[in-house]
């Protein structure tokens, strides 16, 4: 399993808001390679954007655009069926840990405001998943 | 970020191409102002033209700026022949469907379709205009397409699923700010989710 990054962008405009309104933005798509179905990808693009509370004005903007390589067993899943899938899922909750990770990571190097962090977002995923 | 979010950032960062950038917007074309956009939404790729960007006088005597965008679907072999000088520009960015949006002051106006050619005829380049030496141009466009056709690259050696595999919006109120190591207040909090089922009809392509 692999993560590469392929552009990242975080960007903080002044001043410091009192409050913030932050939109988190996450499209994926799942790709298989066209010479061997088991070699698959996560593409996955993530926009996070806060704005002034009361203003509207932008605070900062953080934009990322990520891939997860990963190999499936062609033994234990020989056929696209609803377990393989849910085997597709596992990768994709742990791309998106990863992918917090790096939000966070980046993020908190400035220590007046507080990182942006889709933890939660993860989580909640999980927990309609059933898990 | 849908489309639609895209193109608002290009009405609040005209000025500020750096910012564009970081969205998946490059610009193509800066004449006296930048006037056209690639944009990206992964592996689906857009044109954008700027149709005005003026200062207008409105009937209550009020001035407001008016932005609006044409903007076009295409794909990398297409922006590849527009920025090898192989194609009109006008014929780029009437290949593919085709939609307008706008603002005016501070008031967006959401995307819709453009139904003939002849609402936009006179706001793109003449026949014949191209990305060639005769083009002023700010923008080094050989770099632009590298750069591009770089990013594109990830997706080539995949069959990639037509639909969006997973689209997931959260809108978190902050309060107020505070020290990085607390978390989150969450007033509003918003997850649309998806099931990987939904995209086995995908999935049989392969």
């Amino acid at each position: 399993m692999e993560v590469s990054i392929n552009k990242i962008a975080y960007n903080v405009f002044e001043p410091y808001p009192n409050g913030e309104t932050i939109s988190v933005s996450i499209n994926a798509k799942f790709g298989a390679s066209k010479e061997d179905y088991s070699i698959r990808a996560f593409f996955l693009e993530l926009n996070i954007d806060g704005e002034d509370a009361e203003n509207g004005d932008e605070t900062r903007n953080f934009a990322l655009v990520a891939r997860l390589n990963y190999q499936i067993d062609k033994n234990l899943f020989p056929n696209i069926d609803e377990n393989e899938m849910a085997e597709d899922g596992g990768y994709f909750h742990e791309f998106l840990k990863r992918i917090n990770e790096i939000v966070v990571n980046i993020t908190s190097q400035d220590d007046i405001r507080r990182p942006l962090d889709i933890d939660q977002a993860i989580e909640n995923h999980k927990s309609t998943k059933g898990e | 970020m849908n489309l639609e979010k895209k193109i608002e950032n290009i009405f609040g960062n005209m000025s500020n191409l750096e910012t564009l950038n970081s969205y998946n917007c490059r610009t193509l074309l800066d004449i006296s102002e930048p006037l056209m956009f690639a944009i990206n939404e992964l592996n689906k790729y857009y044109l954008a033209y700027t149709l005005q960007n003026r200062t207008a006088l409105l009937k209550n005597g009020n001035k407001a700026d008016v932005v609006e965008v044409l903007i076009v679907n295409t794909s990398i072999s297409e922006i590849k022949r527009l920025l090898e000088g192989q194609m009109d520009i006008r014929d780029a960015l009437s290949c593919g469907d085709m939609y307008r949006m706008g603002k005016v002051g501070n008031k967006v106006f959401p995307r819709k379709n453009v139904k003939s050619f002849e609402e936009i005829e006179n706001k793109i380049p003449k026949i014949g205009v191209r990305f060639d030496r005769e083009l002023p141009n700010k923008v080094n466009i050989r770099k632009a397409l590298r750069l591009i056709e770089s990013e594109a690259k990830i997706y080539d050696s995949f069959a990639i699923s037509e639909s969006t595999f997973k689209e997931e919006f959260i809108q978190i109120k902050v309060k107020k700010l505070k020290k990085f190591e607390n978390l989150f207040n969450m007033e509003n909090y918003f997850v649309k989710t998806f099931d990987f089922r939904n995209e086995e009809k995908d999935g049989s392509q392969y």
